[in-house]
């Protein structure tokens, strides 16, 4: 096939496989703290990735991603433990479930713009955490609910469980963007009352791009807190709706990769930062927000769009 | 003159009000297959109105809108623009960040099985040249000048194959060169079949193009016909230069 | 029981009065949702804490002085991050949740997690039916009438405040008739500023002063505004009666938790069927 040729002439392509096996070796070398890190920044990639299409490819500034998280969670962990679902068959429902409350939301929020949708999505977020909160019976609340069983038993294995799911995603996600779904996503994006006259059922794409990587993120969220094996309404807060977005906005909307570069800088950063001195560990929260603010006012196409004119500024330099 | 064919577009008694003040008031008119029609008339006489109440981007009042005998009143704007309609607008809408091509590339999207291979390719190169962008194919649309900027705006509606072509006021900001490149232009696309309504300030483009000529003020028709006879028309005088005789 | 219920409504919706002025002042000239607005009820409430604590500054006069300080705060907050006048409110948006979680987490760690309780002088409790209420609580609700008039003559008296409802109305005209848009926008969104931090301080004695007590008053604050139209001042007191009465009397009648939740579907109700609000209009000013 031309493409393969093509790709094997890339340096691009050397630098993702050898990314791709320093990824698969470090869990064996790492430290169980170090893994869960890993772990933590791997859901917030995915979570990102999803709330990447919407917001990046879209333009729907959601601050409701957690709360799908939150629905595959507790989809997984409701199954297990309440209904003692296995939990593979609890990863299979968790997609289900959140795709249909996705589906849902969709319909009445999707009508909404900008500054509304994403103050909409925010009160949502509050919603369901009060909601949350508030059913002890059903979710136990701030103690929550323990004994969620592994889907699989190492952390290593959930470590590389994860990787493949970010690999799936990632590969949809370039395919997508390349086809037709991609251009209708751009449309809607840059001028949505635009696109329905060419024919483009702008609303049925966005509910199904709503619903699709809001069930994705449900199965970060199953993945997640089946390898936590303890859930609690304390994860759902509004305050914790904002990482994803974070992590979505430092690594550059609308691309691929932004959110792995995201996540990596979001997550990753302050904790190899801890390493040097416990004082900066208490200055984490900080650090996330002025990277937040300095990214979306300096560079709002994050670190990709950072990568992308400085590659651009030296290839006009090269061609002087 | 060209021939008259069959009503493509039947226009019933539609009303639109915005805040009590009339915008169409009881607009009925009929367009012929294969005619270019020129809707005249001072600002705010509800041309554009007229427009978006075809197109789906309001919802009337009453009345009704029949694009080939089909009842397409209130319909939704993406299955207006699928039957066979297509448009351009008053100001420019195209999809700045995108490239000539991929503006191209999206208006043509929603026709599954046109989107793809060596026939897609040659009807964009057709469309591309026909109106005169082949040499900034990729170009971002935002870069172009304002000119082809609007050819773009009609590349992007003739991709879609329509039936009837609703041009608003095509020809703004253009120079007189430029507006000969768009009769020309609107000519052959006609020759192709397809039915042309344009609203149009520049008299001299609307004259040289069209067919029949409806004149509109206050969402009213106030004179149909031949261009010679709006020309000489009492009602359109008035509704155009005010009431300067005693 | 309800003449207490009632008192607490009162009190609470005196609070929410002050926060959601500043808000929809900010909205209104500047057109962005001020996301910034809780970590600064916040911040108010613990500069307030250190004067008195830290300085010795009797509590009135610390709540002028750190009023002053939030006001210079949120100047240097719209001249750095916000002076973006019409763009985008995503990136305002963005820039805001980033602040704040700067603003919290500094917070923490100079005054540390745990509730403060900060004394009020206004100690004394006076009966009214059978309920009771505190003199503090007095003051707040005269403190906020007084913002309210205050504010209403600012804007339709003085010079400044045709400023602002130009600007509100029309930034590009207001700019071309000779306005300084900039420094509206900066004086407007430190006002704003200020108004959360004073609910901060207020509120501060009632509910003991920790980092995140920002957090649900701004998304009551939104709750409010979008409630009574953004950019109408009236619509801001109208929504903070409404919503402050419900959200008593949900807690007290109903159960504690569910009140925050009802002032989001509140919320989520209004945006759908009328975003415009009760008083708003599209685009509508002050």
């Amino acid at each position: 096939m031309g493409t393969i040729s093509d790709l094997l002439k890339k340096k691009s392509t050397y630098i993702f496989l050898a990314a791709l096996i320093f990824v698969v070796i470090l869990p064996l070398y790492s430290s169980g703290y170090v893994l869960r890190v890993m772990i933590t920044m791997a859901s917030g990639i995915i979570a990102a990735m999803c709330l990447n299409v919407v917001l990046g490819y879209m333009g729907y500034p959601s601050l409701c991603q957690n709360v799908f998280f939150g629905v595959g969670a507790y989809t997984m962990a409701l199954a297990t433990v309440k209904l003692g679902f296995s939990p593979w068959t609890a990863l299979l429902l968790s997609p289900i479930v959140t795709f249909i409350i996705g589906y849902l939301a969709a319909i009445p929020f999707l009508k909404l713009r900008s500054m509304f949708f994403a103050i909409a999505t925010l009160a949502f977020t509050g919603v369901v955490s009060a909601v949350l909160v508030n059913l002890p019976k059903i979710t136990g609340s701030n103690a929550g609910l323990r004994g969620i069983p592994r889907l699989v038993k190492s952390d290593v294995t959930f470590f590389y469980l994860e990787i493949a799911l970010i690999l799936v995603i990632l590969v949809l996600t370039v395919i997508m963007s390349r086809s037709f779904w991609g251009k209708i996503l751009i449309a809607i994006r840059e001028d949505e009352d635009l696109a329905p006259h060419f024919g483009i059922n702008t609303t049925r794409y966005k509910r199904l791009t709503f619903a699709v990587t809001s069930a994705a993120t449900g199965v970060a969220g199953a993945i997640f807190f089946s390898y936590q094996t303890f859930i609690s309404s304390n994860y759902f807060t509004i305050g914790s709706s904002f990482t994803a977005l974070a992590v979505a906005v430092v690594g550059g909307g609308g691309t691929a990769l932004g959110p792995i570069f995201g996540g990596l800088v979001v997550v990753g950063a302050p904790e190899a930062f801890r390493g040097m001195s416990e004082a900066m560990s208490l200055w984490r929260p900080a650090f996330v927000g002025i990277v937040l603010v300095v990214v979306i006012l300096l560079s709002p196409g994050g670190i990709v769009g950072i990568f992308q004119s400085v590659t651009g500024y030296l290839k006009k330099r090269g061609e002087k | 003159m060209a021939e008259l064919g069959k009503p493509i577009l039947e226009i019933k008694d539609l009303c639109k009000n915005f805040g009590g003040i009339a915008a169409v008031d009881g607009l009925s008119f009929i367009v012929r297959q294969g005619e270019i029609l020129g809707l005249l008339g001072p600002n705010g006489s509800g041309k554009t109105t007229l427009f978006n109440l075809i197109t789906g981007v309001f919802d009337s009042d009453s009345g009704k809108v029949l694009f080939q005998e089909h009842d397409i009143t209130n319909e939704e704007s993406f299955k207006i623009a699928l039957k066979g309609i297509s448009r351009t607008f008053q100001s420019t809408k195209v999809f700045p960040f995108q490239t000539v091509l991929d503006n191209i590339a999206i208006a043509m999207i929603a026709r599954a099985h046109k989107r793809h291979g060596h026939e897609a390719s040659q009807r964009i190169d057709k469309v591309l040249e026909f109106t005169l962008l082949s040499n900034v194919r990729n170009a971002r649309a935002g870069d172009l000048t304002h000119a082809q900027q609007r050819r773009l705006m009609v590349a992007m509606a003739l991709i879609e194959d329509p039936e009837l072509l609703l041009l608003d006021e095509i020809t703004a900001g253009m120079s007189g060169e430029e507006c000969n490149e768009m009769i020309e232009m609107a000519r052959k696309i006609r020759e192709r079949g397809i039915t042309i309504v344009l609203i149009e300030h520049n008299m001299r483009v609307a004259m040289a193009l069209s067919d029949r000529v409806l004149v509109l003020n206050f969402g009213k028709k106030i004179a149909e016909g031949t261009p010679g006879e709006i020309t000489t028309n009492e009602a359109v005088l008035e509704a155009y230069l005010g009431r300067e005789e005693a | 029981m309800i003449t207490q219920v009632i008192l607490n409504a009162v009190v609470e919706t005196a609070i929410y009065v002050i926060m959601a002025l500043g808000l929809t002042l900010i909205f209104g000239v500047m057109k962005i949702p001020n996301l910034t607005h809780g970590a600064m009820y916040a911040m108010g409430a613990f500069i307030h804490y250190s004067l008195i604590e830290w300085f010795g500054v009797p509590f009135v006069p610390a709540l002028f002085i750190a009023a002053l300080l939030t006001f210079g705060g949120g100047a240097i907050l719209e001249r750095v991050f916000f002076r973006k006048g019409g763009g985008s409110p995503v990136i305002a948006i963005i820039a805001g949740i980033g602040l704040t979680y700067v603003l919290v987490n500094v917070i923490t760690n100079v005054w540390g997690a745990w509730p403060l309780r900060i004394q009020t002088p206004f100690r004394h409790m006076v009966k009214i039916g059978s309920g009771s209420i505190s003199s503090h609580n007095i003051v707040i609700i005269i403190v906020s009438i007084a913002i309210t008039v205050l504010l209403y003559g600012l804007l339709k008296w003085t010079k400044f405040g045709c400023a602002i409802r130009a600007v509100s109305q029309d930034r590009e005209e207001a700019s071309l008739i000779g306005v300084n848009v900039n420094t509206v926008g900066l004086v407007t969104f430190a006002i704003g500023t200020m108004l959360a931090s004073i609910g901060g301080m207020f509120a501060a004695p009632i509910t003991a002063a920790t980092p995140t007590m920002g957090g649900t008053a701004e998304t009551m604050g939104f709750a409010i505004i979008i409630l009574g139209g953004m950019g109408s001042l009236g619509g801001a007191i109208v929504g903070a009666c409404l919503l402050g009465f419900v959200d008593v009397f949900v807690t007290s009648y109903v159960s504690g938790g569910w009140g925050g939740a009802v002032a989001f579907v509140f919320m989520i109700v209004v945006i759908l069927i009328r975003p415009s609000g009760l008083f708003g209009k599209k685009g509508r000013q002050i």
